[in-house]
């Protein structure tokens, strides 16, 4: 027990570079946390723009229309009926279903082009889904029987449109034909997705039909779900789908997901290495600190050996002294971690900072805001001071090994 | 060259003649490349480092020239520290013995005071108060009053003969000050690492 307070009295030693080193591991542990926070904060969000504005929880559709889904083609189209809605909408866990018509359409102002994502909607349907409605920065969505649409007002910039004016969707029919929908735009939608705001055009779905004469048919329902069930959910539908005899699937928002996932999962790795970086840091700190502690304290080293003392024993006590540096470095980092990650999740980071996020197929349009991860916290702590034992052992052992003569008169 | 039990012994010699191997030696700090050592009867040249260790720790007591005390802990604690080490008494008897040592060589009253509020004099008491507190059946003391002043000087070497007196513990010590010689009832002269004069007096 005298060697554990001789160690964490001699912490009082050196003082200055002590805190120094106390400091940059501070430093470097709550730079990892404020890191850890805002990717974490960044995965959250982006999945929840995914689910609440494009995809829903879950999505069903025809696996042959899914594979190529992204092409919007009005092949492999579900033809709605009251039978497979009700069997849907009543499956255990479903909060709301939504019926989407996709296709391609050219945006026409009149005077530019630019191709868009249509997107028929059934508007009450739609509201039970998705979150879009509360985004609506001008105007607001077409009522039911309404015939008008919406768009993101990036892309209203763009062209340069406003509430009431009137755009030209010009499409291709199932049969290849060309088509127009002549629309008035009800509202302008600034949704924390940005995919919604830059591209996509909402129409009512009965519109979108007619013009692509569809008959009553849909690309996909997305459906909203109890979060967090889908798995289970999808089985349920599943099941239901053999029993009906049809063939439709239900995929969840993860498929849809796979670049955000993807750069999850890059996230992952990046943070890995940065944790390896705050992790050496504070290794070659200690490690640092040992070897000037053991040099500046030669002589006492060989009075201590002359007293008897063996090498574990002074070993023991080079140990104490770097655990409570990494104590303290740890506990300061995290107290600068919970202060910075306090920041982060109430005031959030502008991704104007970085450009758009959306570049980088992050679904974020605004700020990014830090989520709280209180396990890194504790395990970053007990990392750092199981770091900073490991990392004083061979310091302190070649300390401990000198010759009790050559130490005692620093020869 | 035989010690006996309660001499009070100064090794005298030149810079360079072999006073610190030879107390290095005796002390278990070093081994010899030629001979052997005995304390108690037993031969301690061929014992491993950790061997050597123990046999320090509960027999031997050591008085530096440069005292190294630790700056950190206070005169009380410095002396704790070796007693710590062989004695897992209570706490109120680790106390008494460290306060008894500190009062018998005239410590008491300064005993919470660190090493750098203590003068030359006052430290190598402490260091004297160290290597007495566990008692040791030997005292080595390699040149204690070199960095002295003659009074500082007199008083040191005053405590260890009254320990010695009353503890029965050996004292051998390496010194260039004829003052220190005087007090010593044996006297040890080193020449070229070979002893030259080995004379014991009353």
């Amino acid at each position: 027990m005298f060697s554990f307070k001789l160690g964490l009295k001699n912490l009082t030693r050196q003082k200055r570079r002590n805190i120094l080193i106390i400091f940059v591991i501070a430093f470097a542990f709550s730079s990892y946390l404020l890191m850890d926070s805002l990717m974490n904060g960044m995965e959250e969000m982006s999945f929840d723009n995914i689910k609440n504005y494009d995809t829903g929880n879950i999505q069903v559709a025809y696996p042959e229309y899914w594979e190529d889904r992204d092409e919007l083609l009005l092949e492999n189209l579900i033809y709605l009926n009251q039978d497979m809605e009700e069997s849907i909408k009543n499956t255990d866990g479903v909060l709301g279903m939504s019926p989407e018509l996709r296709f391609k359409a050219n945006l026409n102002n009149g005077i530019d082009e630019v191709a868009v994502r249509g997107v028929g909607i059934s508007i009450e349907q739609y509201n039970e889904v998705f979150a879009t409605q509360n985004f609506v920065v001008e105007g607001s969505m077409f009522a039911p029987g309404e015939s008008k649409a919406v768009i993101g007002t990036s892309l209203a910039e763009l062209m340069d449109l406003k509430v009431n004016d009137y755009i030209t969707l010009l499409v291709r029919t199932k049969e290849d034909t060309f088509n127009t929908i002549d629309i008035e735009i009800a509202g302008l939608v600034r949704a924390p997705n940005p995919m919604i705001n830059n591209g996509i055009v909402f129409v009512p779905l009965d519109v979108a039909q007619e013009a692509l004469n569809v008959d009553n048919m849909v690309s996909l329902f997305a459906l909203k779900t109890v979060s967090g069930e889908e798995d289970r959910i999808i089985k349920r539908l599943v099941e239901s789908f053999k029993n009906k005899d049809l063939d439709l699937k239900a995929y969840s928002w993860k498929e849809s997901a796979a670049s955000v996932i993807a750069l999850s999962a890059a996230k992952k790795g990046g943070i890995g290495a940065v944790l390896s970086v705050v992790l050496l840091i504070g290794m070659l700190g200690i490690i640092n600190n040992v070897i000037l502690s053991a040099l500046e304290r030669t002589e006492e080293i060989g009075m201590m050996k002359a007293l008897g003392m063996r090498e574990w024993e002074i070993v023991f006590v080079f140990m104490v002294e770097a655990t409570g540096i990494g104590v303290l470095g740890g506990l300061a980092g995290c107290l600068l971690g919970y202060a910075g990650v306090s920041w982060l999740a109430k005031y959030g980071f502008s991704i104007a900072y970085v450009g758009d996020a959306s570049d980088f197929g992050v679904p974020i349009l605004d700020r990014i805001y830090g989520t709280w991860n209180y396990p890194a916290f504790s395990f970053l702590f007990i990392l750092g001071v199981i770091i900073a034992v490991l990392s004083s052992i061979l310091p302190a052992y070649w300390a401990a090994h000198k010759d009790p003569v050559k130490a005692i008169y620093h020869r | 060259m035989t010690v006996e039990r309660g001499e009070f012994t100064t090794i005298f010699g030149p810079s360079g003649s072999g006073k610190t191997t030879l107390l290095n030696m005796i002390g278990c700090l070093d081994t010899p490349s030629e001979g052997e050592v005995k304390l108690n009867g037993d031969e301690v040249s061929k014992l491993s480092q950790k061997q050597l260790a123990m046999v320090r720790r509960y027999n031997i007591g050591f008085i530096f020239q440069a005292y190294n005390l630790i700056p950190v802990l206070t005169a009380y604690e410095n002396v704790e520290f070796a007693i710590r080490l062989i004695d897992h008494s209570k706490e109120s008897q680790i106390k008494e013995k460290v306060l008894n040592i500190l009062e018998a060589v005239g410590l008491i009253g300064l005993e919470s005071r660190r090493p750098n509020e203590l003068s030359g004099g006052e430290k190598q008491r402490v260091a004297i108060a160290r290597a007495l507190v566990k008692e040791p059946k030997l005292i080595l003391a390699d040149e204690p009053t070199a960095n002295l002043d003659s009074e500082n000087a007199a008083g040191v070497i005053d405590i260890m003969r009254k320990m010695n007196k009353e503890l029965n513990t050996t004292f051998i010590f390496s010194t260039h000050d004829p003052m220190v010689m005087k007090y010593a009832n044996r006297y040890i002269n080193l020449k070229d690492g070979m002893i030259s004069a080995d004379e014991r007096r009353g």
